[in-house]
C-alpha cells in the first residue's frame, strides 16, 4: 500500500498513456474535421458504453488477480432472459430480471471461485460456455426486439452518462471505501491480506457480481442502443473488456491498477475504431493497431517496475 | 487402486468411453466409419492446437493467439496462392513460418521481456487477427484457392490426412513431453520456474521453444482449415482458442503448470468430437454440446481436486500402516 500511494503523489501512472490518447485525438481532429462534431462525439460514446461498463468490473477482477471471462455470456444470457419481458411492454420488470440474472451470474462464478477454490480463468471459462448456450437455447437464437421500451437509454447522450457514472462509482469505491482498498490488498498478497484479517472469499465474491452486474447493466444500455438483441451481438466483448483494462495500466497479475486507466484503455481503444473509419480503413484494421498498444502499454509496465 | 486413482487421464478416458458407448446406443450409424472419420477430421485442427496448448500450459503459461494465428496463417496462404505466382509448397511454407514466427514473437516476449503470458499473447491475439484482415485487403473476408492447390484440398477434404497428421503430432507432443529432457524441463519450469533456472535449465530458451512450437502447429491447422473448405477466411480460427483449452483442461493438464499429458489433451478432443457427432446425429442442437462442454470443464477441475485428495489421503495411510 505504501509504495502505491507513494507513487500516485509523483507523477500519476496514467499520464503516458492518457498523454497518448489526447495525441490520437488531436491527430484525428486535425486529419478529419468530421472527428470532434457533436454527432461523432456521439456515435464514440455509443460505442464506449457497453464495453466501458463491464471494463469497470472487470478491473476490479483483474486487481485481485482474477480474470472474468464470461462477461459477454452473461451479458447475452441477461438481455435474453429480461429483453422477453421488456418487449411485452413490463419494462420495468424486465429491467429488474435483466439486472437480477447478472447479478445471479456473478454469483455463480464468485461461488465456483471462491467456495469450490477454482482457479478464475477455469470456473469463468466454464460458465462462458454454459451461460451463452443458455442464452441461445432461451430464444433458439432469435431476435428479441425492444420497440423502443428502452429508448431512455439510447438515445443522444445518455449511454456515454450512464457510462461516466458507472466509471465515477467504480472509482470512488475503488479509490474512498475499504472494500475498494481490500481489492488491492488482495491482489497484491492474497496470504498476508488474509492475515491481516480481511475475508479474501467475501470480496472476491463481492467483485465477481459486481461484474455480472455491471454486465447486466451494459445489456440494458446494448438493449436501449439497438433496440434489439442476439446473442451474437456481444460475442468477444470479454476480450474487447480486458484489452482496455490491460491498456489502462492494470497488471494482469493483480494487485496495481486503477478504474482512471481503464478508462483512458477504453477511450484508446474506441478512438482507434472509429479514427479507422474516419480515414477510410476497415474498422477492423484497427485490431492490428489494438493488439501493439496492449503490448506497449505492457512493455512500459514492466520498465517501470524495474 | 492408488496407482489407478494417480493416473490423471483417468476422467477423460471414462468420459470418452461413456460417450461411445452411450452414442452407440443411443444416436442411429453412431460407429459407421467413414462418417466418423469425416467428423474427427473436423477436430484435427483442435488436436493439433491442443497439443501445442499442453506443452505451454504445462510450462506455466498460456497461449490465447492461436485461434488468430491460425486464421492470419490461413490468410497468408490465400494470399501467396491467389495474388502471387508462388507454388503451393512455396505458399504452404509461408504460411507455416507466420505461425511460427507469430509464436516466436510470443516466446521471445514472455521469455526474454518476461512479460505476462496472457497480457502478450492477447495482444497478438488482437494483432494477428488485425494483420490478417490487412493483407486480405479492403473488405474481403475470404478468398478462394485457386486451382493448383488441388492437393492440399484433396489431403484435407477426400482424404483421411488431417486425422493421420494430427494424430503423428500428439504422438510426437507424447514423446517430447514424457521422453526427453525438453519435456522434464518444460514440466520443471511449470512446477517451479526459479527452482528449475537454479538446477541449471535454460528457463528462456525452453519457453521460447515451447510458443515457437504452438505457433508452427497453428501454422499447420492454418493449412488444414482452409484445405478442407478450399478457402482461405479472416475470420477462420475464431473461439478455437478456448475450445482447444477447454480440452486441454478436461485431458488433465494443470492450468498452473507443471502437470501435463497430451494423451489427455488429446481425448479431450476427441470428447469435444464425439460429443459433436453424437449430439449431431440425435439432432440434437450444438448449443446443448457447449453447456455439456462448460459442465465438464468445471465438473473435471473438481475431480481432479478431489483425485489429488484421495491419493493424498491414500498415501498418507500407506505411510502409517
Amino acid at each position: 500500500m505504501s509504495t502505491r500511494k507513494r507513487r500516485t503523489s509523483r507523477v500519476p501512472r496514467e499520464l503516458p498513456i492518457f498523454l497518448f490518447l489526447v495525441a490520437l485525438c488531436a491527430a484525428l481532429a486535425l486529419a478529419r474535421h468530421t472527428f470532434a462534431s457533436a454527432g461523432n462525439l456521439r456515435a464514440m460514446g455509443t460505442d464506449a458504453a457497453a464495453i466501458g461498463i463491464i471494463s469497470v468490473g472487470m478491473t476490479a477482477v483483474i486487481i485481485t488477480g482474477g480474470i472474468d471471462l464470461s462477461v459477454a455470456a452473461v451479458l447475452a444470457l441477461s438481455a435474453l432472459v429480461g429483453g422477453g419481458l421488456i418487449s411485452h411492454g413490463h419494462t420495468g420488470l424486465g429491467c429488474a430480471v435483466t439486472l437480477a440474472t447478472g447479478l445471479a451470474c456473478g454469483a455463480l462464478n464468485g461461488g465456483l471461485i471462491t467456495i469450490a477454490r477454482m482457479p478464475p480463468i477455469i470456473a469463468t471459462l466454464g460458465t462462458l460456455y454454459i451461460l451463452q448456450s443458455a442464452a441461445t437455447l432461451l430464444t433458439g437464437g432469435q431476435v428479441v426486439y425492444i420497440l423502443g421500451h428502452l429508448s431512455f437509454l439510447g438515445n443522444g447522450f445518455v449511454p456515454l452518462a450512464v457510462t461516466i457514472i458507472v466509471f465515477a462509482a467504480g472509482y470512488a469505491v475503488m479509490r474512498l471505501t475499504r472494500i475498494g482498498r481490500y481489492v488491492y490488498a488482495i491482489g497484491g498478497n492474497e496470504e498476508s491480506a488474509r492475515l491481516a484479517g480481511i475475508s479474501p472469499a467475501r470480496v472476491k465474491m463481492a467483485v465477481y457480481i459486481s461484474s455480472g452486474f455491471l454486465a447486466a447493466l451494459a445489456a440494458l444500455v446494448t438493449m436501449g442502443v439497438n433496440n434489439t438483441f442476439q446473442a451474437n451481438d456481444v460475442v468477444g466483448y470479454e476480450l474487447a473488456a480486458i484489452a482496455a483494462v490491460v491498456i489502462g495500466g492494470t497488471s494482469i497479475m493483480g494487485g496495481e491498477g486503477s478504474i482512471a486507466g481503464t478508462m483512458i484503455g477504453v477511450g484508446i481503444s474506441t478512438v482507434l475504431r472509429n479514427g479507422a473509419i474516419l480515414v477510410g480503413l476497415d474498422a477492423r484494421w484497427a485490431q492490428a493497431v489494438i493488439g501493439a498498444a496492449i503490448l506497449a502499454a505492457v512493455i512500459v509496465d514492466r520498465v517501470r517496475r524495474r | 487402486m492408488r496407482k489407478i486413482i494417480q493416473i490423471k487421464e483417468l476422467p477423460v478416458i471414462a468420459l470418452c468411453a461413456g460417450l461411445f458407448v452411450y452414442f452407440t446406443c443411443r444416436a442411429p450409424n453412431f460407429i459407421e466409419p467413414m462418417g466418423m472419420l469425416d467428423d474427427l477430421k473436423q477436430y484435427a485442427s483442435y488436436a493439433i492446437l491442443a497439443v501445442g496448448l499442453t506443452l505451454v500450459i504445462g510450462s506455466g503459461g498460456i497461449d490465447i493467439s492461436v485461434g488468430s494465428v491460425l486464421g492470419f496463417a490461413t490468410v497468408v496462404l490465400g494470399v501467396a496462392l491467389s495474388r502471387t505466382e508462388s507454388s503451393l509448397a512455396l505458399a504452404c511454407l509461408m504460411a507455416m513460418a507466420a505461425g511460427t514466427a507469430f509464436g516466436a514473437f510470443n516466446g521471445l516476449a514472455v521469455a526474454r521481456l518476461r512479460l505476462q503470458p496472457v497480457a502478450v499473447t492477447l495482444s497478438t491475439m488482437a494483432a494477428a487477427r488485425g494483420l490478417g484482415y490487412v493483407i486480405a485487403g479492403q473488405g474481403i473476408s475470404s478468398i478462394n484457392l485457386p486451382e493448383r492447390s488441388q492437393w492440399l484440398q484433396d489431403a484435407a477434404y477426400y482424404s483421411p490426412a488431417p486425422v493421420v497428421l494430427a494424430a503423428a503430432i500428439a504422438i510426437a507432443g507424447w514423446l517430447a513431453l514424457s521422453g526427453t529432457t525438453f519435456g522434464r524441463h518444460i514440466l520443471a519450469i511449470g512446477s517451479n520456474e526459479e527452482a528449475a533456472r537454479l538446477s541449471g535449465i535454460n528457463v528462456a530458451r525452453v519457453k521460447i521453444a515451447v510458443y515457437t512450437i504452438t505457433g508452427f502447429l497453428a501454422g499447420i491447422s492454418g493449412l488444414i482449415t482452409a484445405g478442407m473448405i478450399n478457402t482461405a477466411t479472416t475470420e477462420a480460427g475464431i473461439g478455437y482458442e478456448f475450445e482447444a483449452i477447454t480440452a486441454v483442461l478436461i485431458g488433465g493438464t494443470s492450468i498452473s503448470g507443471g502437470e501435463a499429458t497430451v494423451l489427455g489433451s488429446v481425448l479431450g478432443v476427441l470428447a469435444a468430437a464425439l460429443l459433436n457427432r453424437g449430439f449431431g446425429l440425435m439432432g440434437i442442437s450444438d448449443l446443448w454440446r457447449m453447456m455439456f462442454l462448460g459442465l465438464i470443464l468445471i465438473a473435471s477441475v473438481l475431480l481432479d481436486r478431489l483425485r489429488k485428495h484421495v491419493a493424498l489421503r491414500s498415501a498418507v495411510v500407506e505411510a502409517v500402516t
